[in-house]
Order: C-alpha cells, then sequence, then structure tokens
C-alpha cells in the first residue's frame, strides 16, 4: 500500500515540473527528494533545500491529514463556501488543500535559490540590512544579541518575501498563476465543488495553522509575522479574516490589539521608508499610497472592497523584494518594529517548537547544510562585507560572557574570536635560510625524429601525403623521399619531438613546513589580565599568546597551500592541576579556517586556573600525529606551579628526537621556567627561544624565526 | 569536368516547361529546387531502405505554449512519435547538409556502429562514383589532397600540382578515420579550398548553372565564381584508450565540423538486419530511376523526355559521361545554397542574441560590463540631447542562476566564437528544413495531398525556435563533458528572459497585455523600440536634421528608460536589458551621426501623417548602406541587428 499523502506529493511535484521549465529552466531538473514515512521522527514534515536539490519529506502524513481536517479546514472551508461539509468532505477537501501546500512549499523552496537568498552577497548584505534594522529598534542592545536576534530572524525574513513572491506570481492573472490555471483546468481539478482556475486561496498561510495548532508560541516574533501573512496572503476578506483571527487567539492575552496593529502597519509601512521616492516611482509605487493602503487593509481586512489595496500592497512587496538594490533596504526597515518581539536565543522557526541548541542542524525550512544556527551566518556575513561596525561587534561577542554558556553562544564567541585575531595579528613567518639547487625549465625545442623508413611502389605513392612532405622537405631541408628504381621508392618517416632546455639555478628555499605543529598555551588566570576571559583585544597576556599563535599560523596555513602539504594541529592549554586540555589533532587548513574546531575549542577559551604542567599533556599531544617532522610551540608567562625539572625533562625527551623542534615565546616576562628553557637552547639546537617582553614589541615585530631543523642541516650543512 | 563539357539541357527543358505554364523566373528557380530536394531525398530513401536502418539522432520538441525547447538524444532508440516534435536522424542530417553550405559533419563512435557503411550508402545513392571520393587515414599515409594533387620526381626533388578538373568533379568527399590520420591536413578541405605550400590554391566544388529568362527565352550559363562548396563528411572512433591510433582533434578542425555521437543500435534495430540486402548493385543508378519519376510527377514535365536527358539512352562511356553531367547540373543547380537560404525573423535574430551573449564572451559580468559601457558613452556624446541611457544595475555574478549558466559554459573546451554562430544559421536551415518536410510527408500521409504543395507551404522565414535548436546542437557539440549540465537549460532561460521582456515591454508599449508569438514577423524589442523612434516624427515635414534627430533620439531615450523599469532582479534578465539598452543608446548615436542623410531620405519619402514604415524603411535602408561605407563607427552591428539585418 502506498504511504498516505504520496499521491498528493507526487501530483504537486508533476505541476512543479513544467512550470519550473517554463519559468526557471536553469533549475528545471533539480531533484527533489522524498521519504518514507517515520512515525518517530520528531518533526511531521520538512521542506528544505540546499541549493542542489529539495527536500520534501513528509514523515507523518496521517497526523498532518488529521492536523489539516481538524485545523485548517474549519478554518478556511466557511470562506470557501463550503460551511457544512461530510466527515468525507471534510477529509476531501484536507486531501485538495495538503496537495496544493506541497505545490506551495516546492515552490517555496525553489524560490530561495532563484531569489533569495540567491547568492552568498545577497545573504550577507541581507543579514546586514536586518542587523542595522535591529539596532535602529533596539539602540541599546548588546552587540552579541543584536547579532543573535538578526540570526535567529533571517530565515523568517528571507520566508516573508519569498512567500510575498509566490502569492503574486501565482494569482491567475500573473506568470505562475497561468501556469496552475491551465493545468487545473486541463485537469478538471476541484475543491469539492468549486472549478480549481488557481491554487486554493490562503494556501501559503494552511502550513502555519497547524503549525501552530498545538504549539503554543513561545514568543511574538512569529505569530505577528503570522497576522501579517494572513493579511497578505489571502485575496478574499472573509478568509483573511479568519486565518488573522485564528493566530491573534494564540496571542491575544500577551498583546494588545493596538500594539498588534501598530506593530504590523509600521512593519509593513517600513518596507518603504529607507526607500528613495524617484526609485519607487519608477516601480509605480507612491510611497504614501502604500503606507495609508496598509492602513486601509488592516482595518478592513475582511472587507471585500480592500482587493485592490492589497493587490497593490503584495505587488509592491514584490516589486521591492525582488530587486537587491531595494530588498536590502526594505527588510532593514520591516524589521524595526518586530525587533523586540525576536527571540535572543533560539531561531524564529515556523514550526513554533523550539528544540535547544540544535548547532550543526540548521534551519529546518532552508538551508540543511548551514551550520550553527543564523548567529554564525550573521557574524560571517558582517566579517565578509567588512560592516564598519565589525571591530566593535568582534571584540563585543568574543568577549561576551553572557550566562548561561550554551554550545550556541560558546561557538559564536569563537567564530568572534577566531575573526578577530585572523583580521589583527600580524604573520610571523618561520623561515630557513638553506639554499637549493633548483632545476627549470626553459621550454621545449621541437627535433624531427626518424622513427620508420617504407618502401613503396609506384601504385602506393599516391597515398603519401605530398603536401606534407614537401612543407617538411622546405622546413628541415631533410629529403624523406627517394627514388631507388624505376619502380621502387623510399619512404622516411619522421615525427616531430619535443626535447626540454633544462638549466640550474640555486634559490633560497622559503619557509621549512612540518608535519605537525603544537600549540602549548598557558591558560592560566595571570596571563587573562586584564579583563578575564573578556580577553579579546584587552592587550592581555593571552590577547598576546593569540597574537603569536594566530600569527605562525597564517605563515603556515599559506606556505602549506603552496606546498600542497598536510599538516596536523593539536592544541595543549594548561591550566589548574588535572585540567589540562589535549585537543585531537586537526589538520592545518581546517585549523585556520573554521572557528569551532575540536582545536580552537581548547586554544580559544582557556582555563583561568593556575600554571599546572599536567607532565602526561607532553607526550599526550604527540598522539596520532603525523610521521615527520613536529614543531612544539609554548606561548607562556611567569613560573609553573607544577615542578620545572619534570617539565624540562619532557622537554628533553622531546628535543633528544631530531624531527622535532621546539619554539619557546615566553610573553610578558622571563621567569625561572623560561630562563632554564632558554639555556637548554645551548645545549639543544633544536629549540628556538625568543620572548616577547611587551604586546607593543609584538606587534611591532616583523618576526621572521630561523629556525634549523636538525635533519635539515645534517643534509645541507649550515648556511 | 570542365564547363564547356558541363551540360545543362535538362535545366533548359523543364525551365522552358514551366515557363510555358506561365511560372516566372523566380517561382521555376523554387519549383526546381523544391522538386530536385524532394525527389533526391525520395531516391536516397527508396535505395537506403532495403540497405540501412535509420540511426535515429535526437528528438526535438517545442512546446508553444511555454516556449521553451526540449532536447533529448535518442541514441538510436526509435520512440513513438509526440506532438510539436521532430526526430532527426544521420541520413537527415546528410541530406540537409547537401542542400546547404558547408556544413561539415563528423560522425565519432565504436568501431562497427555503420558511421561509414550509413555515409557511403548516402553519396553512392546521390552520386555516381566519380563524383564522390573515400578517403582513409592512417598515421603516415593521410594525403587527403590525393585526389586533387599530382606529385612527381623531378630532378631528385619532389614536385606537386593541383589537379583543377577534379577540384570541379568531385561533390562529395568522405574522410574516413579522420583522426588517425593529420586532422590539420583536412581543415582546407572543411573550407572547400586546397592549398598547396606554394602558396597555389583552388577552390572545390562545381560551378552552379545560372538561369537567366528573357520573355520567352531561356538561357543557362556558369558564372566563374558561383562555386557549389564541397560536401566533407568525417568518420572516427572516439580518441579513447580503446583506439589507441587515434588522437584528439584540434580545435581547429573540430570547431569547422559539427560533431555527432553516432550511437551503436545493435540492440534496437535488433533482428531488423538480417534479411536486408547487401549493398552489391549500383545504388546511384537505381536512386537515378527513381529521381527521374518523382522528379517528372513534381514538376508536371513528360518522364520520357527527362528520361532521355538524365539517364544514358546507350551503354556508351560518352553517353554515360553526358547522363551524368546533366543530373550534376541539374542535381547543383536545385541544391543551390542561394534558393535554400531563408532569412530569420526578427525575433529570431533577438532572442539569438541572447543565447549568444549568455553563452559567449569571457564571463557574463565582461558581458554586462562591455554593454553598460557602451550605454554610458553614449549617453556621454549625446548629452547635448539631455538623454540618459545609463543602466544602473546590480548584477549578482554569484547568484545560482550565473553560477548554473557558468557550469554549461564552463564545460565549453572553446569559448563561443564567430564560426559557431555561423554553424548554428546552418544548422537552423538544415533543421527548418528537416522540419518541413517530416512534416510535409507526414500531412501529405495524412490528408492524401502532395507532399511538394506541402514543402512549398510550410517553407516560412526561419524563427527562434529554429535558431534555438540550432544552438542546441551547436553548443551541445562544444561542451567536451557533460557534468549534469545542459547547454538546453541556458537556451531555455534565454527564451524566458526574451519571451517575458517583450511580452512586459510590449504590454507597456500598447498599454495592453501582449502575448508573444514565435511566428509574428514583426515582434521584436528592438524593432518596436526603433519603431517608436520613427513614430516620433511621423507628423513631421521638411525639419532640419537636427531637429529630426532631436525627436528621434529623445524617443529611443524614453523607449530605454521604460525597458529598464522591466529589471525584475532576475540577473540573466539584466543582461539582456542592458545589451539590448546598448544597441538602442547606439540606434541613437547613428541617428546623431548620420542625421544629415537621415532628413535627407525622410524628406524624399511623401509622408502620410497615419503611416511610419516608410521612414521606418528608409531609416533601416540608410543603416544597410552604413554597412558598406567606409566605418568610422563601431557599435553599427548593435545598429544592424536593432534592425534584424
Amino acid at each position: 500500500m502506498k504511504p498516505l499523502l504520496e499521491y498528493e506529493l507526487i501530483t504537486a511535484e508533476s505541476n512543479f515540473r513544467p512550470i519550473t521549465l517554463a519559468e526557471q529552466p536553469m533549475f528545471a531538473s533539480i531533484p527533489i527528494e522524498k521519504t518514507e514515512p517515520d512515525p518517530n521522527h520528531r518533526r511531521h514534515w520538512m521542506f528544505a533545500t540546499d541549493n542542489e536539490k529539495i527536500l520534501a519529506h513528509v514523515y507523518k502524513p496521517d497526523y498532518i491529514l488529521k492536523k489539516f481536517k481538524d485545523t485548517v479546514v474549519p478554518v478556511y472551508a466557511g470562506s470557501y463556501g463550503l460551511p457544512n461539509l461530510s466527515k468525507d468532505g471534510i477529509t476531501r477537501v484536507a486531501k485538495t488543500l495538503i496537495y496544493h501546500t506541497f505545490d506551495y512549499l516546492l515552490f517555496h523552496e525553489l524560490f530561495h535559490p532563484v531569489f533569495l537568498p540567491k547568492s552568498e552577497p545577497d545573504k550577507e548584505r541581507f543579514d546586514v540590512a536586518l542587523k542595522n534594522g535591529i539596532k535602529r529598534a533596539e539602540p541599546h542592545l548588546k552587540d552579541p544579541d543584536v547579532v543573535n536576534k538578526a540570526g535567529n530572524s533571517r530565515n523568517a525574513m528571507w520566508d516573508f518575501f519569498i512567500d510575498t513572491f509566490f502569492f503574486y506570481l501565482s494569482q491567475p492573472e500573473n506568470t505562475y498563476g497561468r501556469h496552475f490555471k491551465r493545468i487545473f483546468v486541463q485537469n478538471n481539478e476541484t475543491l469539492e465543488s468549486i472549478t480549481l482556475k488557481a491554487l486554493p486561496d490562503g494556501i501559503i498561510t494552511a502550513w502555519d495553522v497547524i503549525e501552530l495548532a498545538d504549539n503554543k508560541p513561545q514568543t511574538l516574533f512569529y505569530p505577528i509575522t503570522r497576522g501579517i501573512y494572513s493579511l497578505l496572503f489571502s485575496n478574499s476578506g472573509l478568509l483573511r479574516e479568519s486565518v488573522f483571527t485564528y493566530f491573534n487567539d494564540k496571542i491575544k492575552d500577551k498583546i494588545q490589539s493596538s500594539e498588534l496593529r501598530n506593530t504590523i502597519i509600521t512593519s509593513l509601512s517600513n518596507a518603504v521608508k529607507y526607500l528613495d521616492q524617484d526609485a519607487l516611482r519608477r516601480l509605480a509605487i507612491d510611497r504614501n499610497k502604500f503606507i495609508d493602503a496598509i492602513t486601509e487593509l488592516y482595518d478592513n481586512m475582511g472587507n471585500a472592497k480592500t482587493a485592490s489595496v492589497h493587490q497593490y500592497i503584495v505587488k509592491a512587496i514584490t516589486e521591492i523584494g525582488m530587486r537587491p538594490e531595494f530588498r536590502y533596504a526594505s527588510v532593514g526597515g520591516i524589521i524595526e518594529p518586530l525587533s523586540k518581539y525576536i527571540d535572543i536565543n533560539k531561531e524564529e522557526r515556523r514550526d513554533g517548537a523550539y528544540i535547544e541548541d540544535q548547532e550543526g542542524q540548521g534551519s529546518e525550512q532552508t538551508s540543511p547544510t548551514q551550520s550553527g544556527g543564523g548567529a554564525e551566518e550573521v557574524l560571517q556575513s558582517l566579517i565578509n562585507q567588512n560592516d564598519p561596525d565589525l571591530d566593535n561587534i568582534l571584540s563585543s561577542v568574543a568577549n561576551d560572557q553572557t550566562q548561561p554558556r550554551t554550545n550556541r553562544r560558546i561557538r559564536l564567541s569563537n567564530l568572534a574570536k577566531d575573526q578577530y585575531y585572523k583580521k589583527n595579528a600580524k604573520e610571523i613567518s618561520i623561515r630557513s635560510p638553506i639554499t637549493e639547487a633548483v632545476e627549470i625549465d626553459l621550454g621545449f625545442r621541437k627535433v624531427p625524429v626518424k622513427i620508420n623508413e617504407l618502401l613503396l611502389t609506384q601504385d602506393q605513392l599516391y597515398n603519401l601525403p605530398f603536401e606534407r612532405l614537401y612543407q617538411f622537405q622546405l622546413e628541415t631541408g631533410i629529403q624523406c623521399l627517394f627514388q631507388l628504381s624505376d619502380y621502387q621508392y623510399r619512404y622516411d618517416i619522421y615525427e616531430w619531438k619535443e626535447e626540454p632546455i633544462r638549466d640550474f639555478t640555486y634559490t633560497k628555499s622559503g619557509i621549512i613546513l612540518p608535519d605537525n605543529i603544537i600549540f602549548r598555551v598557558d591558560g592560566s588566570g595571570s596571563m587573562l589580565n586584564p579583563g578575564g576571559a573578556e580577553f579579546v583585544g584587552s592587550k592581555s597576556r593571552y590577547d598576546c599568546l593569540m597574537h603569536v599563535l594566530y600569527g605562525i599560523t597564517k605563515s603556515t596555513v599559506k606556505a602549506a597551500r603552496e606546498m600542497n602539504k598536510q599538516v596536523s594541529v593539536v592544541g595543549v592549554s594548561y591550566s589548574s592541576s588535572g585540567k589540562t586540555r589535549v585537543s585531537q589533532p586537526v589538520e592545518l587548513q581546517m585549523f585556520c579556517e573554521t572557528p569551532n574546531n575540536n582545536c580552537k575549542g581548547v586554544l580559544l577559551n582557556p582555563g583561568c586556573g593556575s600554571t599546572y604542567h599536567d607532565i602526561s599533556a607532553y607526550q599526550a599531544a604527540y598522539k596520532d600525529l603525523r610521521p615527520g617532522k613536529t614543531l612544539d610551540i609554548t606561548i607562556a608567562d611567569g613560573d609553573l606551579d607544577s615542578s620545572h625539572d619534570d617539565s624540562i625533562a619532557e622537554y628533553r625527551k622531546i628535543l633528544a628526537k631530531p624531527e622535532n623542534t621546539g619554539l619557546y615565546f615566553p610573553i610578558f616576562q622571563e621567569g625561572r621556567f623560561a630562563l632554564r628553557m632558554k639555556l637548554l637552547t645551548k645545549e639543544k639546537s633544536n629549540l628556538v627561544y625568543r620572548p616577547f617582553l611587551n604586546f607593543n614589541e609584538l606587534q611591532a615585530a616583523a618576526t621572521d624565526l630561523i629556525i634549523q631543523y636538525a635533519r635539515a642541516a645534517e643534509r645541507f650543512g649550515k648556511a | 569536368m570542365s564547363q564547356e563539357n558541363q551540360q545543362t539541357r535538362t535545366i533548359e527543358y523543364i525551365a522552358n516547361e514551366l515557363l510555358a505554364k506561365g511560372l516566372t523566373k523566380d517561382q521555376i528557380i523554387r519549383k526546381i529546387n523544391e522538386a530536385g530536394f524532394l525527389a533526391t531525398l525520395e531516391g536516397v530513401s527508396k535505395v537506403l531502405g532495403s540497405r540501412v536502418t535509420p540511426t535515429s539522432l535526437y528528438r526535438i520538441e517545442y512546446d508553444t505554449t511555454n516556449n521553451n525547447l526540449d532536447f533529448k538524444f535518442l541514441e538510436g532508440k526509435g520512440k513513438p512519435p509526440k506532438a510539436n516534435s521532430v526526430d532527426v536522424d544521420v541520413t537527415d542530417n546528410v541530406i540537409a547538409s547537401l542542400s546547404g553550405k558547408k556544413i561539415p559533419i563528423l560522425f565519432e563512435g565504436i568501431t562497427g556502429t555503420g558511421k561509414t557503411y550509413t555515409l557511403e550508402q548516402v553519396l553512392d545513392a546521390v552520386y555516381h562514383i566519380d563524383n564522390r571520393r573515400i578517403l582513409r587515414l592512417n598515421a603516415n599515409m593521410s594525403n587527403v589532397l590525393q585526389p586533387y594533387i599530382n606529385g612527381q620526381i623531378e630532378n631528385g626533388a619532389l614536385k606537386i600540382y593541383i589537379n583543377r578538373d577534379a577540384a570541379r568533379d568531385i561533390l562529395a568527399l568522405l574522410v574516413d578515420e579522420e583522426n588517425r590520420g593529420d586532422t590539420n591536413a583536412v581543415i582546407g578541405l572543411l573550407d572547400s579550398q586546397v592549398t598547396l605550400p606554394s602558396g597555389e590554391r583552388v577552390n572545390l566544388g562545381p560551378l552552379i548553372p545560372q538561369l537567366d529568362i528573357n520573355g520567352k527565352s531561356v538561357n543557362v550559363y556558369f558564372d566563374e565564381e558561383k562555386i557549389k562548396s564541397i560536401a566533407v563528411y568525417g568518420a572516427q572512433n572516439p580518441s579513447t584508450a580503446s583506439y589507441s591510433g587515434t588522437r584528439a582533434t584540434d580545435g581547429a578542425v573540430g570547431n569547422r565540423q559539427l560533431k555527432i555521437a553516432y550511437p551503436n543500435m545493435a540492440v534496437n534495430s535488433g533482428s531488423a538486419t538480417i534479411n536486408m540486402d547487401a549493398a552489391e548493385s549500383n545504388g546511384h543508378v537505381e536512386f537515378i530511376d527513381f529521381y527521374v519519376k518523382q522528379l517528372s510527377k513534381y514538376l508536371g514535365v513528360n518522364l520520357d523526355t527527362l528520361s532521355k536527358l538524365l539517364k544514358p539512352t546507350d551503354s556508351s562511356e560518352e553517353e554515360k559521361r553526358r547522363a551524368n553531367s546533366e543530373y550534376l547540373s541539374l542535381h547543383t543547380f536545385a541544391f543551390d545554397p542561394k534558393n535554400i537560404r531563408n532569412k530569420f525573423i526578427k525575433s529570431a535574430v533577438e532572442g539569438a542574441d541572447h543565447i549568444i551573449n549568455l553563452t559567449g564572451g569571457d564571463g557574463l559580468a565582461q558581458n554586462l560590463e562591455d554593454d553598460l559601457g557602451v550605454a554610458e558613452e553614449w549617453t556621454e556624446t549625446l548629452r547635448s540631447y539631455g538623454v540618459d541611457f545609463i543602466y544602473n544595475v546590480s548584477f549578482d555574478p554569484t547568484s545560482e542562476v550565473i553560477k548554473k549558466v557558468d557550469a554549461v559554459r564552463s564545460t565549453f573546451g572553446e569559448p563561443l566564437i564567430e564560426r559557431d554562430k555561423t554553424k548554428a544559421i546552418k544548422n537552423a536551415e538544415a533543421l527548418a528544413l528537416i522540419i518541413w518536410y517530416k512534416q510535409a510527408y507526414a500531412n501529405a500521409r495524412e490528408l492524401g495531398t502532395s507532399p511538394l504543395d506541402e514543402f512549398a507551404q510550410l517553407r516560412s522565414p526561419l524563427t527562434l525556435k529554429d535558431i534555438a535548436c540550432a544552438y542546441a546542437i551547436v553548443l551541445n557539440d562544444k561542451m567536451q563533458r557533460k557534468n549534469g549540465a545542459s547547454p538546453i537549460t541556458v537556451i531555455n532561460q534565454a527564451f524566458k528572459d526574451y519571451v517575458t521582456l517583450y511580452q512586459d515591454f510590449a504590454t507597456r508599449v500598447y498599454q495592453e497585455p501582449k502575448t508573444f508569438n514565435i511566428h509574428d514577423p514583426d515582434m521584436s524589442i528592438r524593432y518596436l523600440a526603433s519603431y517608436m523612434a520613427v513614430s516620433s516624427i511621423k507628423n513631421e515635414n521638411k525639419l532640419t536634421p537636427d531637429e529630426y534627430a532631436k525627436k528621434m533620439i529623445v524617443a529611443v531615450n524614453n523607449t530605454s528608460a521604460m525597458l529598464k523599469t522591466l529589471d525584475d532582479g532576475n540577473d540573466t534578465r539584466k543582461l539582456l536589458i542592458a545589451r539590448i539598452n546598448a544597441d538602442l543608446a547606439s540606434l541613437a548615436g547613428f541617428i546623431h551621426e548620420y542625421r544629415r542623410e537621415l532628413a535627407d531620405s525622410f524628406n524624399k519619402v511623401p509622408q502620410n501623417a497615419t503611416e511610419v514604415l516608410p521612414r521606418y524603411n528608409a531609416l533601416k535602408d540608410l543603416v544597410e548602406k552604413a554597412r558598406s561605407d567606409v566605418r568610422t563607427n563601431y557599435t553599427l552591428p548593435r545598429v544592424e541587428r536593432t534592425f534584424g539585418i
């Protein structure tokens, strides 16, 4: 037996294909991935896209059918003129509405890559606009919260625009609507006694009706925006009022009707607030007329006479939203009155039921590949767009210590820290003084090479490439056809071969890249003065340490890319006894590019305890490394609270292996332990000691650290 | 065969017969052309019917409602017919290419699939053995010019000469195993020329008989300049490890030929080939026999007379040569590319331009920038008119749509070049021809009418559909790898952009909903814009050059402003708008530069206040004239395509 609702989904896909072929040919063959029902899945359905395919997962068809029957049909049927449906009639109407909801959802997913966000820069500019709108609306909001709010509302605001586009374009007189009309007429499609020539009215909001059927909204943002949806996405006044009332009932005990009215009217009016009047005029939009139309529609939402203002508003928002040159300014205005209702901690999803800290799960509606929720992406957008507020936002988000320290907040903070140091740390090169002989190619020359000879009769002569032979003879002076007798010829066959022309030169090789890098950092409390855990930009020792660490990373990752070499990176963070953390090895490119890898997780979050070196961590860092050279870097201040002798002994063990090289950077002060390490350099040529006594010294240093790998020295001799 | 020996009595006889029936010279030429083509087609079908199983290549399906194209490779499979679709097979391609102007086709496929056999069968049917050549190439003996060159060793050194008789006598050449020899040597043949290292050169192909009618007098003569290019076909195995003797085709050779993947249809044809005749009998004799009968039927001329002219009346070699010469003259006359050539209607020119813009150039962003630059510079030049052609557009080169277009572009082995466009034009003509005759025979079968009458009725100027189908084939040929990318998607995107922009623009101009009709000869955005420019002076008489220019340039500027408001955020549509806008700016520039001549022309046209067309045609004539002037303005092609010329 076929799963319930499979027919509806397949029929919707069969509508989707020809319309997409006609209207969006570049996406005509976008795959639609369906799945088997799964009663244990946490959601009842999921529609999403990664721009390459559309996921149309219906996990609980029986639940969906029930909700449509129990909740959607009662809200919609009366407005359709179907007040007294039989039990079977309710099921038929519910199934028809589900089928057309699938129609809508497939196009909703298609519209993301087609319209919004149609590219990374588009997504980034949209994020910046949201951030600006939220900041204008709530100037005293802390930067991390601004970023969080922008991240939590971006998906909803994309949806607002593309749903408006779909509503407008699917009207029977418009492009998509004409296709639906032709298909529905051809297939004699009906909704009970009604002949369908368009999608059933209000189909966009049916999804939201069932999303809120069992879930009490936890914030006001979602139901308020659904109020906007019901206002815009129904043609019939009766249905508009019915759906609006449904959503209003969910929140009426939390928001005064006057506040709701003001929020919705202001939000929609703000769609044109920051747009140039002349530019609007070119789109045949009059700002005042638009604002008046919104008030008129809201105050008379159930009145059939609002049809023309309704169409005017929907068309205007479509015209504005489709054009990137207007959409950013527009969304910045729309979000202003909604800002205070956006949750700081949770994404404003359509499902109304939040799942705590689903980092890495991404938005259910849009991008299954998107990581860490919207806030991280918004921060990344601000970085990529080089937002004027970026420096302040980065340090503010990096140093955010808001409790509780949810995984989501830690990830966002790590991203900010990572970006801050990537932006501000100066590159520290690790160079080699070795000179090597390098073979270089000067090019190729062509030489004729005889490869064969044939003896031919007169008849066979006619098959020869005369014009080629003639040309060859002219170019080389070599004769290749000889008359041996009256009846016999010899044909020498030559081929052009390329020979390289070579020479040698001497060059100073650049960085000798190790196979592994170990960063041992001092995460003690003394390192975090001043500023404590808010070390980013504080000029504390840990801030200095991070500059060194990122400075080295910058040069090594560049070299690794050029040399196409894989390097493993391990982070060790020392703190109080038993609190030393050792990361897994992470590949250098990955270490550099991602802010929340295991290694950065260790390095970006110091323990703030004492300076206790757990001895086991010296060797633990060498576990699972790549074979070859290892660069073991320690960055620390002051003395150890643990045994200096034990640590020195461990360093000796490490440096005893010629493939290992140690770098020791005392920060701000050279304690007794540091001085013992300095002494060790006289004994161990594979140890480099480089103190940074203050932050300015570090900042000023165009530091090239000259390192001799022992093995390299043996092979080439010292320069 | 030299011109003096070439027999043309058959053409004279037919022309006299048709003249007596009251046909004009053009009607006579057209009738001979159409009847000759159908008779050839039927003759080939007759000969090949029992010898060759048709190898289906692709199905072209065009949805007239949504204006989109579906192009499928049939890979030798026979699919049930579908409405609005045409299936094209190998022989269609070969026969259509005989009728056109130089469309060298290269069949590539695994060994033993029938590439060479099928080509040989078609050429054997149409041409006497003396008029066709088959060359098989290999690494050391690839003397592709062998039929045209005499060589000998004089005083110990090799000397070579062109055989000029062979250059006229050979009408078709099949280069087999093309990539086993030196493909560079084939280049000249593909250009229908032989050039020796000494610089000696000859154009290949027969002279085309020319018909002149003066009253009741028919005269057939030859013009040394009117040569029908030789038909060159290639066959080869793919240059893969399985065929170690093959080489990858050189780009300069590849882009001269239309490469068609030849399917292996052993399973598809199955046992249908078991009882097929071996090709032992002389196909050409059988062909001529049937050809003469059909020709006589279609032309309504006496079969006996025609037979005596076109078939040998005795078995002497001289008589055979005479009859063959008659046939060749008639064949060449009927297949004169000049008579096959069809004009493209305006929307085809305009739509094809958008396809070219999406698939050619150094990149879409660069293409856009060039167009924006042209509009900007004309705005500066025409500042005194108070115009603004500048298009402030926010193009997103990383948008998903553009990424998908770029994915197709990135599969091209080399960028779109002029030769590709020429190839597409010839292909469009060939495809239109195939579609017409397939439709003509289907109609004749259905209605019991004459295929010739149906064929004659179906022939019409070429549309955007024809050129788009041709680009589908040409672009597909350019793709070095597929990666799931299909040029059809880009062509359909171009279609969609163009059709919707036209509709939006025309709706704005006419103030009422307008629907695009692919067959309407006057539907075109640029046409409408230029027409509106001329319309702005329809009530004016005896204006000064500056006054005419001012009014028209302002009108063009207004149209440009209207066009720019139709930017709906779609990045490919922006490219189209930018291109048309730059062309309109160039039109304004042309009007400014040629205002003196324009005023002269306008003032000579007797002006009826309600008529725009005479002055529009005067403007168009001026553009055509400017083409031949010493050029001082290199944006003229933009104006030429505005007028579809």
